[in-house]
Formats: C-alpha cells, structure tokens, sequence
C-alpha cells in the first residue's frame, strides 16, 4: 500500500509538473473530450515565469497625475505603479489577494483604486511585505522565500513559483506582470531626457524599405559619439554588429525586461558583462541601416516591444548618475502602524518613498519633433 | 482484544498488491520523469545563452547578404527565447525516452531472494565487463531517481503547508510539519522506488550489452550459448548505448550540480 502511495504521488507530480505529463494530459483530455489545466509545454521552464505572460499596455496610468520625481524613480514607487497597472487589469482571485495584503498592512481598501493615491499605497504595500520578508519579490509568500533561503537560492520570482503548487499560479502570474511593469517604470533615459525624438515607437512608412512597419523603438537625435548609458542595471545579452542593427547592446535587466540601443559607433561593453544603471555601454553613432546619427532606443516586456515613453518620468540619465541616492525618505503618517516596525522603516528608506514629492508634474516628452533621422 | 483494523488494513494491502505490475512501472517512470524535468530547468537559461550567442553571430553574417536581411529582423529576443526551451524540451523528450521506455519492462513477480540473486548477478557482470552503459545508467537513473525525489518532496511541502494554513493550522505549525512530511515523503519516494528504478537500469543495461541475454527465444539462447549461431548484434557491448548516455549524462550532472539541495530540508 505504501508503494501505491510513493507511485501516486509521483504520478501527481509528473501529470502537474512537467511536460511529459502535460502531453498526456493532453491526450486524455482531447480522447475524453475535457478540458485540461496543463500550460503550454514552454511554459513548464522556471525561466520562462515572465515570459509566458501578455503585457497589455499600461495606458490608464498616464492618465494619472504623474508623481514629480525630478531623480530617478526608486525601486519601491516603481513596482507600486507595475502593482497598481496590473491590479487594474487582473482578475478578481488577483484582486483578492491583493486586498487580503493591504489589510494585513492596514491600507484603505477603497484607496487602492484611487488614480493619485493607488500606485503609491501599492509601494507602501509592497515596502512593508518587504519589510517582513527581506525582498520585494517574496511578497508572493513567505513560505516561498522560507524554502527559496533553505534552498540558499535568490529570492527571485522564478525561484518562489518553484516552491508553491500549481493552485498558486494565479499569484504568480499576477506578480510576475507587477514586477516586469514595475522594473520598466524604473528605467532611466539612455541619453539626456530633453532629447529631440526624430521617430516614434509605432507603425510608420519605413524610410528605405519603403513599406508599412512596425517601429519597435524610438530614435533620440543625438550626435555621433554621445555618450549613451544604461537605463537599469543588467547584463549585457549582446553587444556586436550587423548590417542592420549596426553597432548594438542589448541589456537584460532581469523580470523580463530588456534594453536595446542601436546604431552605435563605439561599443564599450561585452557580452556576458553586468553592468549597473547609469554605467556608459556605448557611444552613438550611425552605422546599421541608419540614415543620420541618432540612437535606436528600445524597450522589451516579455519579448514585447513597449513604446520606452510609457514608462518614461521626469528623470534623467543626468540625476541618475550625478545623484544616484533618492531624496531623504519621510513616511506616510496616515499608512504607518501604531508602533512602526523598525525593519519597516529601513525598507521604506531604501526603496526610497517620499509622499512629500507625489504631487508634482511630470514633464511630457517631447514627441512633436519633426522625423529628423530614421532607422529600420 | 483483537483489532478489527488488521485484517481490513491487509485486504486493502492485497487489494493494491494486485495492481502492481500497473502501478509500479508507471510511479518509476513519472520519478524518472520529475527528476529529469528538474535537471531540464536547470539547463534552459544556459542554453538561452548559447542561442543568443549563435544568433548574434549569424545577424553579424546575414546582414551581408542583401537577401538574408530580414531574417535579422525576423529571428528577435522572443524567438531566440521559443527556440532554445523547445531545444531544451527536445532534449528532456530525448532523455525521457532513453531512461523511460526501459522502466516499462520492471517486473517484480520473483521472490526477495531472487533479487538479490539479481543484484549480485548483475553486479559480478558489471565488474567483469564494466561497459560504458552498464556504468553509467545506473548511476544516471539513480540521480534522476533522487532529484525527482527531492522536487516531488519540495511540491509536497508547498500544496501541504497552503492547505493546513487555510484555517487548519497556524503558520507555526503548518510550515514546520509540512516541511516534516516533505521529508518523508522524499525518503519514502527513494527508498521505495528509487532503488527499483536503479536495478531496472542495471536490468536493461545488461540485456543490451550481453547479446545472450538480448536473444529472444530460449532457441535462440540455446544456438547462441552452443556457437551454432552467431550473436545478430552488430555493435561490440562497449559502444551500445552511447548516444542515449551522452544525451542524459549532461542532465545528470546538471541535476547533482543544481537540483539536490538536500541539506534545504534542515535549515
């Protein structure tokens, strides 16, 4: 009996948990004429936890007063707004657990919607779980990030979603949206940000193809050798040439987002290096299929090219490297608990959450500029 | 006092016994399973890597070639990424079917002490002609054997603790315990199945590389065993098995490498 129990669990195990049992799960279900559960068969790779979501386009949030950070935004305030544009989009089991952590932390339900306040109780929401578990990403479960340290692993999505059964999927998922948003909000700029546009992210007559195409990024109007830094820290996935791309660095930044910036003259990193944010990668050129100096300025979410100005804020590549640390922190009396937590405290420092600069203007980008030099 | 549970505890026992030819083959084959999935997890991003790498160089050289350009723009991040999971999906399929499809055959009708017999007959033969595949599926499977163990044991720990602590025990209780009955689990799933798993690799190995053994008749063996008839196999037993070993040999040591955090379960 002990025996057909060892076997049942091991049956269980293969039919959720790998791919083999997910093509006979499959088959069965296709005989019987049922429905199955079992996730596509690429998607039963822990690497691919951000890859297999759809990024819908967070396009609510610039309908929202944009926070006046005048620095880079910090790490906390940024996953608070990815928190927020994937709770408006996620489904009601998503939401659920949401407001199952703001009460735990004693956040106003009804405040979590609010377009001003929401995507920064997010932050505040996602500070204090920090505060109780040591990383903004096991916030999906402390039991995870107990077995992820047991494991002596990172405290990393993909290495959390290993630890929790397949019913937590949900979760998940809608962490894994949070967190890829969260990490493009904290982009920098590659160049100065009042940088002329000369061609925008969208569809477009290609300048020598001569066809309607995709423009899967946005060409900045720099002169040939402008220093061009990186936007988030990362490792560099490539950085060679071709006739196409020309001189070209991709950064993978990690959670599914990656970088690309193309047409450069001189490349200043190789491939496997890591590098942090504000680090020098390149020098702008015009090499590739170019037409006049610029840089090609991409942004990918889970293989999904992203207009780069969606998730652009007031800062500059300039603040980031002249003042990498963000402003003294203060805290949000409303939000705080009786008797704060000093290992709240310490979160809230790092990531940086100031209420005290909220209610600023975010400047626009300026998109009006004539199309000065175009690329693929 | 006679207990009433006894007999009934020995009628389900039976009742279960007389399915084991089904259910024993198919546990050994989902272990195997598990624990070649888990060192396949272990080698995607590496060869994400690899891929990234190739496609960097040949953009370098399509983009020569007038004709060949749109394949630059055709083959990005998200296709690099689709091609090397589905190679490493191609390669735990491969693994699967090398280490698998023997598992079928495990047969346990013979008494104990015929498997013992088994064992040190095995063992004498493996220590005469140790042939590269005697040596290494074993050792293969029993890895396999023991990292599907532990990834079985961490599931166990993560669907018991979210069931006890949704209102049947508080956290305190619940993490611990699960974690108690993950450990078990793990030390029931290898003692029971992974030696079988082990001695039916051996099993396969040695009918492979003895040509007597691979004969399917008792005619046959008895042509074979008097020289009146040749042995059909081709292959001398030193190179028999080769490509299935050097398809699962780099899994394995990915899985000893990155999937046997035994020690997790006491920290």
């Amino acid at each position: 009996m002990f025996d057909f129990f060892a076997a049942a669990v091991c049956l269980w195990a293969a039919a959720y948990h790998t791919p083999p049992g997910a093509l006979v799960l499959g088959a069965i279900a296709k005989l019987t004429d049922t429905r199955t559960n079992a996730r596509p068969l690429l998607a039963y790779y822990s690497g691919g936890v951000y890859e297999s979501q759809t990024i819908d386009t967070p396009a609510e949030l610039l309908d929202l007063p944009q926070p006046g950070l005048l620095a880079a935004i910090p790490q906390g305030p940024a996953i608070g707004r990815g928190v927020f544009a994937t709770l408006k989009k996620g489904t009601v089991e998503q939401r659920k657990l949401a407001n199952a952590l703001a009460t735990r932390y004693s956040i106003d339900l009804s405040l979590l919607d609010d377009p001003s306040r929401g995507p920064e109780l997010c932050g505040v929401m996602i500070a204090r779980a920090q505060a109780d578990l040591g990383s903004e990403d096991a916030a999906v479960a402390d039991f995870a990030a107990q077995r992820a340290r047991s494991e002596n692993r990172a405290l990393e999505l993909q290495v959390l979603a290993q630890q929790l059964p397949p019913s937590e999927r949900a979760a998940v998922d809608s962490a894994s949206r949070a967190l890829t948003l969260g990490t493009a909000y904290a982009l920098a700029w590659p160049v100065p940000s009042r940088t002329r546009v000369s061609s925008p992210f969208g569809y477009r007559d290609h300048p020598t193809l001569g066809r309607q195409q995709l423009h899967t990024g946005v060409d900045l109007a720099v002169a040939e050798g402008t220093e061009v830094h990186a936007t988030s820290g990362g490792v560099v996935r490539r950085a060679s040439e071709d006739g196409v791309n020309g001189r070209v660095v991709i950064i993978d930044h990690g959670r599914g987002v990656s970088t690309a910036y193309c047409h450069n003259s001189r490349l200043r990193v190789v491939t496997g290096q890591t590098i942090n944010a504000g680090d020098v990668i390149s020098d702008s050129g015009n090499t590739g299929r170019s037409t006049g100096p610029h840089l090609h300025y991409q942004l990918e979410l889970a293989h999904q090219a992203m207009d780069p100005f969606l998730f652009k804020s007031a800062h500059s590549v300039d603040a980031l490297v002249l003042a990498p640390k963000p402003p003294p922190p203060a805290i949000v009396p409303a939000v705080l608990p009786k008797r704060p937590n000093p290992k709240l405290l310490d979160a809230l420092k790092v990531s940086g959450l100031d209420p005290t600069v909220v209610d600023g203007g975010l400047h626009e980008p300026d998109r009006q500029s004539p199309p000065h030099a175009t690329e693929f | 006092m006679a207990t009433p549970s006894a007999p009934a505890l020995t009628r389900i026992s039976s009742f279960f016994g007389y399915f084991r030819w089904l259910f024993m083959p198919l546990g050994l084959m989902a272990l195997i399973a598990v624990g070649v999935h888990a060192a396949a997890d272990t080698v995607d991003d590496r060869l994400l890597w690899l891929v990234q790498g190739l496609d960097a160089w040949m953009d370098g050289h399509f983009a020569r070639v007038d004709a060949l350009q749109r394949w630059v723009d055709r083959i990005g991040s998200r296709e690099t990424t689709l091609i090397a999971r589905a190679l490493t999906l191609v390669w735990e399929l491969l693994a699967d079917g090398v280490l698998l499809l023997p598992l079928l055959g495990y047969r346990e009708a013979a008494p104990s002490a015929f498997k013992r017999e088994t064992w040190r007959t095995l063992l004498q033969r493996l220590n005469q002609q140790p042939t590269p595949m005697r040596l290494i599926r074993p050792i293969v499977t029993g890895i396999f054997a023991l990292a599907g163990a532990y990834a079985i044991a961490r599931m166990v720990d993560g669907a018991l603790f979210i069931s006890l602590r949704a209102g049947v025990a508080p956290d305190a209780i619940a993490q611990p315990l699960a974690r108690a009955i993950a450990f078990l689990a793990f030390l029931h799933v290898s003692i029971a199945l992974g030696w079988r798993a082990v001695l039916r690799a051996l099993q396969h190995a040695d009918s492979a590389c003895t040509p007597v053994a691979a004969a399917a008749t008792a005619a046959e063996r008895l042509a074979l065993l008097s020289g009146q008839k040749k042995p059909t196999r081709a292959k001398s037993p030193w190179t028999v098995g080769l490509v299935g070993s050097a398809i699962a040999v780099p899994l394995a040591l990915a899985a000893l490498l990155d999937a046997l955090p035994l020690w997790s379960f006491f920290r």
